[in-house]
């Protein structure tokens, strides 16, 4: 059977009225628990799952899942731009101009773009998905702790060149900050507890949403509450709800190249949604005619991250259904759900269970024009939620914060936590410090400090292993060029300064 | 400054309100059980003591009047579960899923723990125990456990991909080191799955996985099992072939992830022999070992009694490693 | 008043050399061919050393600058991390429903000056909304409190 007839097969099985709704329901609930901070996909997917059991087709319940999934991704984008939260570490970048550009009153283009963006590079990855899966599967599997390593130090250096503020100082203690964070917790590599005071709740170390709503939720929220009276602080001169057609043309190629980005970036297992949110934004200013736009509110810089994010969580899915590998926690769930319906993720699942494996990719065509039905018309609502009196919105952003937050592990600690990072958020704001690279290095930290010594492990202690490794050499070489690069520039900055 | 002190004694008195309002009666001593039963799972969803957790509750509501919620209490290595559990009140109400794994009878001793594994539980029954499973990658050329132990020796090392440095995984590396005289590297990974991954894509020599991490890739061709380190073989196919650690020689404590169920201690007597009652018909059910079977998880039921003591056996057996391989710290 | 930048600079080198003096204490910085634990934090708390030292010798030594909260600018967000606080410590005790009432109501009093009646209306419908979301719709399994059966 090729790939068009497995395709056609898939679309009939799944255009029947439970499938869709099914679908339905599952972009519904993605949708809504991408929107509020803290809750995940993956808790929502764990607590539907005794009602499935009552499905007896396997196909309804992981298009339903499935459906949260990338439901999610698209509704995690409302609350970075509107917000300024992230709900998960690929959502930082989009925070970085799409919140800007809410406070400029153009929150209605920003979440345009970033729906019709994601529509496109959702359905790019699915296409992308249906054709050539197995052998970019088995290219990810030659990625072993080396290749990581290179990966994530172009990431932590890409990170660095997102330093928009005035002091780069103040940037790289951030990041500083944000590394030694990820440090804190039971090291897997060595066994040792680092860091925790001997206190229970953080032997697992720091959770990713604690980190991210204390750093941007609670300290905005702190910050803005100075003010004597709460006003407005998200522009109430909503000017338009849809992109102009200039915005449009700029954000194409953005789109299209976040899409590649993300596609291919999306299949390594764990970390793939952080680097490709972070290289396709870092990609658009340099490719950027004037680079300095972004982080003042450029529409690219919400274009890119949020297709690449997309792509990305459509193709996390290659190895999972090529060679029952899950990615990340989201697809462990699914990979979870098909186990318990006898399913089992694999090379052979296309020849045992085509129907299913067939079904879920027409359902991704699918669930991505259900999305974009859902999303485009919400902005007008989101757009009229603002205009709530801030004193109230206040109020329910931090309920929200404060339950989101409780709801990834039922465990007090975090809301604590949550509460602290948010002070110390907020104090170092007012020294002109900036959260995001923190969050970018709290995520890669681990990553690039695990895989360099796991690579030395297995390679018996030569350091020639990262330049003997192909990919890994390649990486690493791109990763030297920036640096020279950014070096140079800022050589001829100082320089022009002087002048 | 007088607004000051408004705000604070308007704190202060809506702070006692509540306060009083917390102050209901609580539950009266009617037949247990009366309300729902927390299953605490330590772990996020979607592992295996999770997927056990909800076919046990999935199947339970045949046999118990009430439902059986499973909750994920996750972090810390699944130590915070654990304390919640264990200092929970001993009603009945409050379970842990998961008891006997690595947490209650490896971390302990590298580990400084908020809860006494051993003396704060009660156990309540064993429903599985997964071992592991010795895997080369496809590419290697070993295909007994013997050449692969030769080959250790004169290549000075292996590499074997194990979940977190300290667990159960990586003590199961060690002592396969320490007993067959081969120098052990385990590659401390995040998790079983994570090692499975490298695994198979070649990154190291050879691989502990769980049956239900490897089943997929070993019949896929890309793994290639040597052994498995319960004391009797696997049952399940593609399993059955595979020799047990025991018939090399070795003689000790089998190595596997166990899932039991345990309840705070001071739980009286009767709510445990009611639930070892109840645990024990959901194990035999026909739907439950279906489900079991499709996961690939073995049924390996054990009472109360026994297990109590087999945990706290497996406890000391492994202590005594730690400290002859230096890897205890408590 | 000593500058802040100055002070914040301070407890940042102080800081860096406690993780500096962990990290070769209590963890080892090499182990069979690789990085120990605390190889990583090391490198970073010498990083931060240098950072911090040179952020504390390039801030201003002027003592005239703007107070970090003019107006008594600290109050309302003094106000809203006690209220934070409380929250974490009254949720699992006294449930969702009842600490979300509470919370919701005492915001709106203190830090918006609102009316008693707007804020039980208010507070009401936002305990409520929550509940039917996150319990109903959602099935998160927050605690009762005392709304528990």
């Amino acid at each position: 059977m090729n790939s068009i007839q497995g395709l056609l097969n898939g679309f009939s099985n799944v255009v029947t009225p439970t499938n869709l709704s099914f679908t339905f329901i599952g972009c519904l609930l993605g949708t809504i628990i991408g929107v509020l901070p803290g809750l995940g996909p993956v808790a929502t997917m764990a607590l539907l799952l005794p009602l499935t059991y009552k499905i007896s087709s396997p196909t309804t319940t992981v298009v339903m899942m499935a459906g949260i999934y990338y439901g999610a991704m698209y509704g995690g984008s409302t609350t970075s731009i509107l917000l300024n939260i992230p709900g998960e570490a690929a959502s930082v970048i989009t925070c970085i101009d799409g919140h800007e550009m809410a406070k400029q009153g153009k929150a209605g283009p920003a979440l345009g773009i970033a729906a019709i963006g994601s529509f496109i590079a959702g359905t790019i990855s699915v296409i992308g998905l249906t054709f050539v899966a197995p052998p970019l599967a088995e290219i990810a599997l030659k990625f072993g702790p080396a290749e990581y390593f290179s990966l994530a130090t172009l990431g932590l250096v890409l990170a660095t060149y997102l330093i928009s503020g005035k002091s780069v100082i103040k940037g790289f203690i951030m990041v500083i900050f944000g590394l030694f964070l990820g440090t804190i917790g039971l090291d897997p590599v060595s066994g040792s507890m680092r860091f925790t005071l001997d206190i229970p709740a953080l032997y697992g170390g720091i959770d990713f949403v604690t980190l991210a709503m204390g750093f941007f939720g609670i300290a905005e929220m702190l910050t803005n509450l100075e003010k004597q009276e709460s006003i407005q602080v998200i522009a109430t001169k909503i000017g338009r709800i849809y992109p102009t057609l200039k915005e449009w043309a700029d954000s194409l190629m953005a789109i299209l190249r976040g899409s590649f980005v993300g596609f291919f970036l999306g299949i390594l297992p764990g970390g793939g949604g952080v680097m490709a949110s972070l290289l396709s934004y870092a990609l658009e200013k340099r490719l950027s005619r004037h680079p300095e736009r972004f982080g003042k509110g450029a529409i690219e810089g919400v274009a890119a991250p949020e297709s690449a994010n997309n792509a990305g969580a459509t193709s996390s899915f290659i190895p999972l259904l090529t060679l029952g590998i899950p990615g990340n926690t989201s697809i462990a769930m699914i990979f979870a759900v098909l186990l318990i319906a006898g399913i089992q993720p694999g090379p052979f699942l296309i020849v045992e269970h085509p129907e299913v494996f067939w079904s879920v990719i027409a359902s991704m065509y699918i669930g991505n024009v259900m999305l974009l039905a859902l999303n485009l018309p919400l902005i007008g609502l989101w757009v009229q939620l603002l205009k709530i009196p801030y004193s109230l919105l206040a109020t329910i952003i931090s309920l929200l914060c404060l339950i989101g937050v409780y709801s990834v592990q039922n465990n007090i600690f975090d809301v604590i936590f949550m509460i602290i990072f948010g002070v110390v958020g907020y104090l170092l704001r007012k020294f002109d410090f900036e959260a995001g690279p923190l969050l970018l290095a709290f995520v890669l930290g681990p990553i690039c400090e695990r895989s360099l010594v796991r690579a030395l492990m297995i390679s018996e202690g030569k350091i020639s292993v990262f330049l003997t490794r192909p990919i890994s050499a390649v990486m690493l070489s791109i990763t030297a060029i920036l640096v020279v690069l950014s070096v140079i520039d800022s050589i001829k900055r100082s320089k022009s300064q002087n002048m | 400054m007088r607004r000051g002190n408004f705000s604070l004694k308007g704190l202060l008195g809506v702070l006692l309100i509540v306060t009083l309002m917390s102050l209901l009666p609580s539950e009266s001593n009617a037949a247990y059980p009366e309300k729902a039963i927390e299953l605490v799972v330590p772990n996020p969803p979607g592992g295996s003591t999770d997927v056990l957790a909800r076919l046990v509750s999935k199947t339970a509501a045949k046999y118990v009047p009430q439902p059986i919620v499973v909750i994920n209490k996750a972090g810390g290595s699944e130590v915070i579960g654990r304390e919640y559990v264990a200092h929970a009140k001993p009603d009945g109400y409050t379970l842990l899923m998961g008891y006997g794994s690595g947490a209650d009878v490896v971390s302990p001793y590298n580990m400084k723990l908020p809860y006494d594994p051993l003396t704060d539980f009660k156990a309540i029954c064993r429903f599985s125990a997964h071992p592991y499973v010795l895997c080369v990658p496809s590419s290697s050329p070993y295909s007994t456990f013997e050449e692969l132990v030769d080959a250790a020796k004169k290549k000075g090392s292996l590499t074997i991909a194990s979940a977190i440095k300290g667990s159960l995984s990586d003590l199961c590396s060690q002592v396969l080191g320490l007993r067959f005289e081969f120098k052990a590297v385990p590659i401390g990974f995040s998790g079983g799955a994570e090692a499975v991954t490298n695994l198979v894509g070649g990154q190291t020599d050879a691989g502990l996985g769980h049956p239900s991490e490897v089943v997929g890739h070993i019949k896929a061709g890309r793994l290639r099992p040597l052994l498995v380190t319960s004391k009797e073989r696997i049952q399940i196919s593609p399993f059955q072939g595979i020799p047990s650690l025991f018939e090399k020689g070795y003689d000790g404590p089998e190595f596997a992830a166990v899932k039991g169920v345990g309840a705070p201690n001071g739980v009286s007597d009767d709510i445990v022999g009611y639930l070892e009652e109840k645990f024990k018909l959901v194990s035999e059910d026909q739907e439950f070992i279906d489900g079991m079977n499709q996961v690939v998880q073995p049924i390996l039921w054990m009472g109360a009694k026994e297990f109590q003591a087999y945990v706290a056996d497996l406890n000391t057996a492994y202590g005594k490693y730690m400290r002859e391989l230096g890897m205890a710290k408590y | 008043m000593l500058p802040k930048m100055k002070v914040l600079a301070c407890s940042l080198i102080a800081l860096s050399v406690v993780i500096i003096f962990h990290s070769i204490k209590v963890l080892s910085l090499y182990a069979s061919n690789a990085p120990g634990p605390g190889f990583f934090p090391f490198l970073l708390g010498i990083a931060l050393l240098c950072l911090s030292t040179v952020l504390l010798f390039s801030a201003s030594s002027n003592l005239d600058e703007a107070p970090l909260w003019p107006h008594k600018s600290w109050v309302r967000p003094l106000q809203a991390v006690i209220l934070f606080i409380l929250f974490a410590l009254a949720f699992e005790h006294i449930g969702c429903i009842a600490t979300i009432f509470a919370f919701s109501f005492i915001w709106q009093y203190l830090i918006e000056h609102r009316k008693v009646l707007y804020n039980i209306i208010v507070s009401f419908a936002t305990s409520i909304f929550v509940y039917v979301l996150f319990v109903v719709l959602l099935k998160v399994p927050f605690p009762m409190g005392i709304f528990s059966r």
